[in-house]
């Protein structure tokens, strides 16, 4: 365990890249510790000319649109967004969250969209009688949290996860919407973003499949992979 | 008058030496930056007036440079893509600052599987009261402060200072081994009074 840590902190004072290992709370405490004290060496926070100069130009091939007529296909934009970074995790460590980076940029941010999934099964999520015309209630089918609603007789249900970073939104009352806790982001119960903060655009959340079969109110919602 | 106050703090930073201006153009001082209006016009305003600001965060919130460079590009890619411009230097600020969060976050969980340091203010807060300023040269400050003499001898000496063990051993006339025991009680030490400091 000891080890871990020793060799942690013996990378953050010369300057590498420390390796991973798996730390317990006494070590993360002192990890913290290492860290506010390395951060505070005179000059330290004041980014390369060489990285900085670096990460303009890669910025500017993957942002500024191909001249039209090139035959630039975004696929193909892609493929060399995904070179780029393999050839960085060459040098260093950091292909997983390099790619994970990139790989929403090269995807246009869908409009409301079904979630329909490749394997999902109709599952109970409310008896008809509890969800009466204008209820809402939350849920949890499969791997998809979400909230149902009743309204004008009709059935509806969106998934209930922020499409910025993920959060899990609440309801609200009066008017009832759906708030995400981390930005402040809300949501329509049909999925439709409302108001956010963020000068981007927001997708809308996915809506999910509903039925009613002998008195229950079901979604068709993808079953969680079993944990290995 | 958000907007004034953010665009008002920063001389601020070039009151400590760390202008991120001059470091992120050094080929170019005679660029204008969009600070100085209230809109960034395209995302090459955002990077010029950003990356320093971003940079400087995450070095104080990971220690090391390699990090902090490959989590600085994984925020402004991930961030700059979806932003629709022209936007208010406050808004596109709270949005990098929310980003930087997350990213910084999944780091932690990949290399300790610890949230060892968490950039914590409030996104809503921060966007106007707080510009993206590191407060690691004061925490490490009032940390040093609170040690006894020895424990913060060693400690400035191999973090601050740049010494290797046997430097620092030297200077304190120990051996290597006892240096090595003295930093380590000194480290945990410290971690009692960064706990204490946060209560």
């Amino acid at each position: 365990m000891m080890r871990g840590i020793a060799r942690y902190v013996e990378d953050l004072l010369h300057s590498r890249r420390p390796r991973r290992f798996q730390a317990s709370t006494a070590d993360a405490d002192l990890a913290q510790a290492a860290v506010i004290l390395r951060a505070a060496r005179p000059g330290g926070g004041a980014p390369r000319e060489e990285f900085v100069t670096a990460l303009h130009r890669r910025l500017a091939t993957e942002l500024d649109p191909p001249v039209p007529g090139s035959g630039m296909s975004r696929r193909r934009v892609f493929l060399r967004t995904a070179s780029v970074a393999a050839g960085a995790a060459a040098a260093s460590a950091g292909i997983d969250h390099a790619l994970t980076a990139s790989t929403p940029a090269a995807v246009p941010a869908p409009a409301a969209s079904a979630l329909i999934p490749q394997q999902g099964v109709w599952l109970t999520v409310a008896a008809s009688a509890d969800l009466p015309d204008g209820a809402i209630r939350p849920f949890t089918a499969g791997a998809v949290t979400g909230f149902i609603e009743r309204t004008g007789g009709r059935l509806r249900a969106v998934s209930g996860i922020c499409t910025h970073q993920g959060c899990r939104l609440s309801l609200t009352a009066h008017p009832a919407r759906l708030a995400c806790p981390c930005h402040g982001a809300t949501f329509a119960l049909d999925g439709a973003v409302l108001t956010h903060r963020f000068p981007i655009s927001l997708p809308a959340l996915p809506r999910l499949e509903v039925r009613e079969v002998g008195g229950s109110v079901q979604v068709y919602a993808p079953v969680p992979r079993r944990a290995l | 008058m958000r907007l004034i106050r953010a665009a008002a703090r920063e001389p601020a930073a070039t009151a400590d030496g760390q202008d991120p201006r001059t470091a992120s153009d050094p080929a170019s001082p005679g660029r204008l930056r969009a600070v100085t209006s209230e809109e960034y016009p395209d995302w090459d305003a955002v990077y010029r007036d950003n990356i320093g600001l971003v940079y400087r965060l995450m070095f104080a919130k990971v220690g090391n440079r390699p990090d902090a460079e490959d989590l600085t590009t994984e925020v402004f890619l991930a961030a700059l893509r979806p932003l629709r411009l022209p936007a208010s230097v406050g808004e596109v600020r709270a949005y990098l600052l929310a980003t930087a969060r997350t990213v910084l976050a999944r780091y932690w969980a990949r290399t300790l599987g610890h949230p060892v340091t968490t950039l914590n203010e409030n996104a809503g807060e921060a966007r106007a009261e707080r510009p993206l300023e590191s407060a690691a040269p004061e925490q490490a400050e009032r940390i040093l402060a609170a040690l006894p003499a020895r424990y913060r001898r060693i400690l400035q000496l191999r973090f601050l200072d740049a010494c290797t063990v046997a430097e620092a051993a030297q200077a304190l006339r120990i051996s290597v081994a006892n240096a090595k025991v003295l930093q380590h009680r000194a480290l945990r030490r410290a971690a009692d009074i960064a706990a204490e400091l946060e209560e």
